[in-house]
């Protein structure tokens, strides 16, 4: 990892901090039983530590704030001992009840909530401070459930299997809600850049989402081919199925490109459903890491990766509403008639309206 | 009708509106004050009763079906209500302390500035205070207007299966999450041309 200075005086300066906050609550008289602040802190304080302790540990050179992070090891180390069995009871009960997958659900609830809702298709903030919650729960538990000297302290007067089971369950949710994820990417660049997460192997997850820049755009062409190619044999089948395919004129995959090209919000869809077949990780951010390998996909693509499956259908309200929004600038389009009503015909395909897509290539 | 108040950016003076006796007020103060009265921690800010905020809510679920909730906006709720008139006057006690925490927040920013600039959204111009709240807003200081209308302002929420009451006392946990998740956006390329002033003051 390529230093950065600035950023890393920011980390610093916030253990500094925490560290700091830290020491006066644990000194604070007028902290209740039912009060849980100072677990609440010493939590955090203990993610800015990893954090740090992360971001020094992949460093290609010399950290040059050493003395400043031996001094904040040191106060942390001094914290824990100054903590009796009690403290490590509650702080148990803490990490319990925030790292829950009652707590979880909540936060994705929240998420679809505010995905749901159109104006944040929009600027999407309240989303991307949902989304916050929920990466800041994955980075912790993983960080949590690693094996450095920080943990291995901690394993010391701390029970730290909870998060590698919800480090697991974590990314069971995520799996299952990817195509959230992938809508709201430029916000995981942005958490992934201010924590300063390395681009190692360990670390992939994070270097999975990409921002549509022209760049990464030409890397994508190739893939684009395929998803046109696979997407294309998804609908010719159910075409045959139906017994359409013979009042097609041109073929699907042409009218497929020509839908991508009028509509950016179907292009995205598209590319959005059919992750699985695009070169999966932007170019390396000149800050952090060594640039993994990419990997153009087989040009056979797996079956599952093209079908009109779970992913599309997981958030099939703000997918519907692009293909209704392609197909109204398709039709005051200026193209041949006959490839109007194949190109409306099969986007109605895809939105399962069969006798729709029935109806539009009947039209005379 | 706006409420305005003086504010100085960066030695410039400025009109700070807010959108008061509007649909604006009685969606924010309604999303922020009465369902985030826990969670957002203004009951341990401004000290309202939960007995009164509890009440406010049941009449505004019950008498005007009211459907704002997490995630909600106020095109999709309170815009289309028909019971503003009734909503307004029910809230009338409690969303002083709401207003005067944006007026205050953009005040008193001057003193110890934490402010950025960016472009994105609705809004171009954020403030967060060392109490947690985060007021979001846009600048048209085009033709010398010097204007900055209140887009939003509210706290993060800290949710957690434990009471919380007690933490959210600490308004440095609020503040600790409101810098972080502005940071994190700052940090994603949805954001433009951002400038955050004092940085010194974000870091710290």
């Amino acid at each position: 990892m390529i230093l950065n200075r600035d950023k890393l005086a920011s980390l610093v300066m916030g253990c500094m901090n925490s560290i700091s906050l830290c020491i006066e609550y644990s000194f604070d008289q007028s902290i209740a039983d039912d009060d849980y602040s100072y677990e609440l802190v010493f939590d955090e304080t203990l993610f800015d530590i990893m954090t740090l302790e992360r971001t020094i540990s992949n460093l290609d050179e010399e950290n040059p704030f050493h003395k400043e992070v031996d001094f904040i090891y040191e106060s942390f180390e001094k914290i824990i001992d100054s903590n009796n069995t009690p403290f490590f009871k509650r702080l148990t009960d803490y990490e319990n009840a925030c790292y829950s997958n009652s707590i979880l659900e909540n936060h994705f609830n929240d998420l679809k909530n505010s995905l749901e809702n159109g104006d944040e298709l929009i600027s999407n903030d309240n989303a991307a401070d949902q989304l916050f919650d929920i990466l800041r729960l994955k980075d912790k538990a993983g960080l949590f459930a690693s094996e450095t000297i920080i943990t291995k302290r901690l394993k010391t007067v701390l029970n730290t299997e909870i998060f590698v089971t919800y480090s697991k369950s974590i990314d069971n949710y995520i799996i299952k809600h990817f195509n959230t994820f992938k809508i709201l990417s430029d916000y995981i660049i942005g958490y992934r850049n201010n924590h300063l997460i390395p681009n190692s192997s360990e670390y992939n997850w994070w270097y999975s989402f990409h921002s549509l820049t022209s760049e990464n755009l030409i890397q994508n062409l190739e893939a684009y081919v395929l998803q046109n190619e696979s997407l294309a044999k998804s609908i010719g089948q159910k075409l045959k199925n139906l017994d359409l395919i013979n009042k097609l004129q041109h073929s699907v995959k042409d009218s497929l490109v020509y839908a991508r090209e009028v509509s950016e919000k179907l292009n995205d869809i598209i590319d959005e459903t059919f992750m699985p077949d695009i070169v999966s990780s932007e170019p390396i951010p000149d800050v952090w890491g060594e640039e993994s390998h990419i990997s153009i996909p087989d040009s056979e693509p797996i079956p599952s990766d093209h079908e009109m499956n779970d992913r599309f259908y997981d958030i099939f309200e703000v997918n519907k509403q692009a293909i209704m929004q392609a197909i109204e600038v398709i039709e005051a389009d200026d193209i041949d008639e006959q490839k109007r009503k194949e190109t409306v015909a099969i986007l109605y395909l895809m939105l399962g309206e069969n006798n729709e897509a029935l109806k539009r290539l009947d039209e005379d | 009708m706006a409420d305005t108040f003086k504010l100085t950016i960066m030695d410039q003076k400025f009109t700070g509106k807010i959108k008061s006796d509007s649909k604006w007020e009685t969606f924010h103060v309604t999303k922020h004050l009465v369902h985030g009265y826990h969670n957002e921690g203004y009951d341990k800010l401004y000290g309202i009763g939960s007995r009164l905020i509890g009440s406010i809510l049941d009449d505004q679920e019950i008498k005007f079906e009211c459907k704002v909730k997490e995630g909600s906006t106020l095109e999709g709720t309170c815009k289309p209500c028909s019971y503003f008139n009734e909503c307004s006057r029910l809230i009338k006690d409690i969303k002083d302390p709401y207003i005067s925490g944006i007026k205050n927040t953009l005040i008193n920013d001057h003193r110890k500035p934490r402010h950025a600039s960016f472009k994105h959204g609705n809004g171009n111009f954020v403030v967060i205070a060392d109490n947690g709240i985060v007021v979001v807003g846009v600048i048209n200081n085009q033709n010398n207007k010097n204007n900055l209308v209140v887009m939003t302002s509210y706290r993060y929420k800290i949710k957690s299966e434990l009471r919380t009451d007690s933490i959210q006392q600490r308004n440095e946990i609020y503040y600790k999450k409101a810098k972080d998740n502005w940071q994190n956006k700052f940090n994603s390329s949805n954001f433009k041309k951002v400038d955050q002033y004092l940085l010194s003051n974000w870091i710290s």
